[in-house]
């Protein structure tokens, strides 16, 4: 600091009045000295409190008796600090280092990965685990129900044929525990076309159309089999568990309107869990199919056509002018199902 | 009005790029140390945007102590997992548990905005609040009910009386705040978001309606492109509501409560723009969408800055007069006694 005539400007209020009172501040032998309207104060620099810096906001400098100064944050505070002996805590460097606050960032982008990736999925299979049984038949009901509105219609399939798969799939051996038990039921698939789905109480929906372009029982038992695999390892509940718990997070940390949002980040990371999720699945019906003399090729030679051009014959006019697309135009923007046909092939 | 010719505007210079770093080491540590760290980090934080507001040349300061936060956020914490055990453990004790919770929550509400305002400080002089616990019932208890009795319509008288005391119970040293805030202007602002919401609820259950319709007249495919066109279209609507209607209501309140504040002689004003507040919110948004998160500190700065710098004093005289509390007035409010700590709340 300067001569201590001169000093430096700061204003000053006694705590007592809201009075604003300009002042020079300067040091002397280990004391501020504060010079200024009817004020003289010389405090020993020990017993003064010192403001963590802010980026442009005033320095405090905080006397014993709760009086304050509030001054510039430029060097002569620092020299201030410097003479002080007091030193900005660590916490408060960091803030205001690039390299701490990077790593900062990346130790918490690393966090947040590991909690997505292993956390949350540890933490939805145990709470799946939990949901009872009640809840997972009514979810389970309530879900068909509203398929059955929009989606389904009533399976043309005969009866017969309908027993006689649903028999096929009770005599099935399940070699991993925990054991299912199937419950069939039958309707056609409309804009679901050939498809098969897994509800949480183990209730398998096939459409007429699966049926249809299966080229033998061992197909739909493939087919079955994968969707046992995810009523067995409660792929329905895990993946609402984890999606919800990423919208809540999101639309916690994007906050105030954006609850719409919230559905965008939850959506995507469903893609990646669900990726997951076929795959164990086609594991589990590979064994299971194994223990029951069917080669799992079956399972992705089915696959291959159900993911074709839905229903070429079928529904007329609209599809029919469309030109034909090839298996690999499909698979161009479809490499899930070409990724799971090459797994199971390579059994 | 005449004899107010100076307007004071309140500035605000907080710098996105330092309170990223503050943002980032305290989210870090936050993380690391399970949440406790979360009451020093909020500190730091108010901290940042009380010495960064500015009026009159002196800028405002935050005395809040961490541990007293830790406190408070204990105890919600604590209140919190009761709550979650007794359900577990019992439906009728958690009904139980969730009417004391109810029943204490106003008192510790009006704890919350002591410690707040008590903690709050302009030129040496701290604020305070003297609202009375019972009033708190009132406000936090009593009205919330009517509201569910009355179908919502109690909510602008609601918001009323919660403005009014917050605002009108503080007071500055040994002065007080008053607040004239018209119930008539509540009124209006919300009959006008009301008609607003039910105009596009009108419009979404058009929309919906056209493609119920069109869903009628249409092959399959026709079908679900309508009805993806008009869900699309409908969120749309959703989404433009939400976004609009509630800046233009927080606009209006914020212009409305501090339009009617006054502190002795000394009045305010606000302006906020709805339209801006609104365009801050998108903006806002969307860079926290794109930018993967890290957008967010500095949305939450820009919108603080934009409301602050909205709110301007017209001072009669100059603001040197203001007297601190004497401990006879303290003692008086039994502010020394009582414990004080925070629960956050979003008020």
């Amino acid at each position: 600091m300067t001569s201590p005539d001169q000093g430096v400007d700061a204003l000053y209020f006694d705590g007592r009045s809201s009075r604003a009172r300009a002042v020079k501040l300067s040091l002397a032998d280990g004391e501020l000295v504060l010079r200024g309207e009817d004020v003289e104060r010389h405090v020993a620099l020990a017993v003064l409190r010192l403001s963590e810096p802010l980026g442009r906001a005033p320095r405090l400098i905080t006397f014993p008796d709760g009086a304050h100064c509030e001054l510039p944050d430029d060097d002569v505070f620092r020299g201030l600090l410097l003479e002080s002996g007091q030193r900005n805590a660590a916490v408060v460097r960091w803030q205001f280092s690039r390299t701490a606050v990077l790593v900062s960032l990346l130790v918490l982008v690393a966090g947040l990965w590991a909690v997505h990736e292993w956390l949350l999925p540890q933490l939805a299979r145990r709470l799946a685990e939990g949901v009872p049984e009640a809840l997972t038949e009514r979810l389970s009901d309530e879900t068909l129900e509203m398929l059955d509105v929009n989606v389904f219609s009533p399976s043309s399939l005969p009866a017969a044929r309908q027993q006689a798969l649903t028999k096929r799939v009770l005599a099935l051996a399940q070699p991993d525990a925990p054991a299912v038990r199937p419950q069939l039921a039958f309707r056609r698939g409309g804009r679901m076309g050939a498809n098969a789905l897994a509800l949480p109480s183990g209730l398998i929906v096939v459409t007429d159309e699966l049926v249809m372009l299966a080229r033998n029982d061992e197909e739909i038992l493939g087919v079955l089999a994968h969707e046992l695999g995810h009523v067995s390892r409660r792929h329905g509940l895990r993946l609402a568990i984890e999606s919800s718990a990423i919208g809540l997070f999101a639309a916690w940390y994007i906050g105030d309107v954006s609850a719409l949002m919230a559905g965008v980040p939850a959506a995507l990371s469903q893609a990646r869990y669900s990726r997951r999720f076929e795959r164990e699945a086609d594991t589990f019906a590979a064994r299971l199919m194994g223990a029951n003399g069917i080669s799992p090729a079956a399972l992705a030679n089915i696959l291959e056509r159900m993911e074709m051009p839905a229903s070429v014959g079928q529904e007329g006019g609209s599809e029919a002018a469309k030109p034909r697309r090839t298996p690999s135009d499909y698979f161009s923007t479809h490499p899930l199902t070409e990724e799971r046909i090459r797994y199971l092939r390579g059994l | 009005m005449d004899k107010h010719t100076t307007t004071l505007p309140v500035t605000f210079t907080g710098q996105g790029r330092d309170y990223f770093g503050i943002w980032a080491v305290n989210l870090l540590l936050t993380v690391l140390t399970l949440g406790i760290y979360s009451a020093w980090a909020k500190v730091r934080r108010m901290h940042f945007f009380y010495r960064h507001t500015r009026l009159a040349g002196a800028a405002f300061d935050y005395h809040g102590e961490p541990l007293s936060i830790l406190k408070g956020r204990t105890l919600a914490f604590l209140m919190f997992m009761g709550h979650q055990l007794s359900a577990e453990a019992e439906p009728l004790l958690a009904v139980l548990v969730l009417v004391i919770l109810l029943a204490v929550m106003p008192w510790l509400l009006h704890r919350s905005l002591c410690f707040r305002m008590h903690n709050s400080s302009f030129r040496g002089l701290r604020f305070v609040f003297r609202g009375s616990v019972k009033q708190a019932y009132v406000v936090f208890l009593g009205l919330p009910l009517l509201i569910v009795v009355s179908l919502g319509l109690a909510f602008p008288l609601w918001i009323h009386a919660l403005k009014v005391y917050q605002y009108g119970s503080s007071g500055f040293g040994r002065s007080e705040f008053q607040c004239a805030l018209s119930r008539g202007e509540i009124y209006r602002v919300y009959l006008a978001a009301g008609i607003v919401t039910v105009v596009g609820a009108g419009v979404i259950i058009l929309l919906l309606g056209l493609g119920v319709a069109e869903g009628l007249s249409l092959d399959e495919e026709a079908r679900r492109q309508a009805l993806t066109i008009v869900g699309s279209a409908a969120l749309f609507v959703v989404f433009a509501m939400m976004l609009c209607v509630a800046p233009f209501v927080a606009a209006r309140v914020q212009n409305a409560v501090w339009g009617g504040l006054s502190l002795g002689p000394h009045r305010f004003v606000s302006a906020v723009s709805g339209r801006r507040l609104a365009f801050i919110t998108l903006t806002n948004l969307l860079g926290v969408v794109f930018s993967l998160g890290l957008y967010r500190p500095f949305a939450e700065l820009r919108l603080m800055k934009y409301r602050l710098e909205s709110i301007s004093m017209l001072p009669d005289g100059n603001l040197d007069d203001f007297m601190a509390r004497t401990e006879a007035d303290l003692a008086a409010l039994g502010e020394e006694a009582a414990e004080m700590f925070d629960v956050d709340v979003g008020l």
